[in-house]
């Protein structure tokens, strides 16, 4: 269903070479993953290991995996996602998440927040991005 | 695909989720047990996604989830940030907790402005009950004219009553808001 990623360079775990600037990423990260995990779930149900490999694959969010469960437990706890036990062929059951009616009205809000911040972003970086080239 | 022979793979993904379960304080066990089933599920996943379970293979799913510490910390972590936002509408209990304090207060002022004008103005101060109504009561504090027919029911009663009233309604208005205070600081119930 999914191909596999081994190369993982940031995963989170290593130490920052440069600290500032890479705390400034991981917060970054961290902020956009919630947005990332309710937008995957925006078609269909997935269990955890799909929504990581779907944000891998569709983003170039690269994911501590470690940190997608947590955030799902959260986001059950707010009612924004729910979740189900279901047996599979592995021989092991899988937990899938879906969208509840109001996670997803929260994703198109946040989806909304995030265009709008998004495109005056790239106008004010633009200088920056003009002086790279 | 699992293979049933070896044992020693799903030895380490039990040591490993054993380390995992301890470090969930705080967590009811059915909430901790659910955690723990999801995460051995992404192992055997993770780990079975190249090709037969191997320790190797479940060393490597394991690095990539991170040691169980760094794991049940982002677990709480997340509880706690779950448990801030408020479950009912701050904005209905704070707007009761308002309205009582206000009636409670005032009403309390009132019955101790009344007691300490009766010995100024003992005429105008008091408790009346109307002349045109069985029930209408009116409390005055001393200003203006008693209203004409009315008849005063306390007398010089009203001294010692109307701070007694005066110290229920305190009691009952601080009753309610920490009950109000309470309400706003409870977290929302989560489903298992």
């Amino acid at each position: 269903m999914t191909d596999r990623k081994t190369a993982r360079p940031d995963s989170g775990n290593d130490l920052p070479s440069r600290p500032d600037a890479d705390n400034w990423e991981i917060q970054l990260r961290k902020g956009t993953l919630e947005l990332a995990v309710l937008a995957a779930l925006a078609d269909r149900r997935l269990y955890g290991l799909e929504i990581i490999r779907r944000l891998e694959a569709d983003s170039e969010l690269v994911v501590a995996e470690g940190t997608v469960y947590p955030l799902l437990n959260r986001l059950r706890a707010l009612g924004w996602v729910s979740s189900e036990w279901v047996e599979s062929d592995a021989g092991h059951p899988r937990k899938y998440y879906s969208l509840t009616p109001g996670g997803r009205r929260r994703a198109i809000e946040m989806a909304r927040i995030w265009a709008r911040f998004s495109s005056s972003m790239t106008q004010l970086l633009s200088p920056l991005m003009k002086g790279k080239r | 695909m699992t293979s049933p022979g070896d044992a020693a793979p799903h030895e380490a993904i039990d040591r490993y989720l054993a380390r995992l379960r301890g470090r969930l304080r705080g967590i009811s066990d059915a909430a901790g047990a659910d955690i723990v089933d999801e995460i051995r599920s992404h192992l055997l996943d993770r780990a079975a996604a190249s090709g037969p379970l191997t320790a190797d293979s479940v060393a490597e799913a394991i690095a990539a989830l991170g040691n169980p510490e760094d794991l049940a910390r982002a677990y709480l972590d997340d509880e706690t940030l779950a448990r801030a936002r408020p479950g009912r509408s701050p904005s209905v209990v704070g707007f009761l907790m308002l309205a009582v304090s206000l009636v409670g207060t005032l009403g309390a002022a009132a019955f101790v402005l009344c007691a300490l004008l009766k010995p100024i103005h003992p005429d105008a101060a008091g408790l009346w009950l109307l002349p045109d109504s069985d029930l209408e009561l009116s409390l005055r504090m001393g200003f203006g004219t008693p209203p004409a027919g009315g008849r005063e029911l306390l007398g010089w009663w009203i001294i010692p009553l109307g701070v007694m009233v005066a110290i229920g309604m305190v009691v009952i208005t601080v009753r309610i808001g920490l009950l109000c205070t309470r309400l706003m600081a409870r977290p929302r119930l989560r489903a298992p």
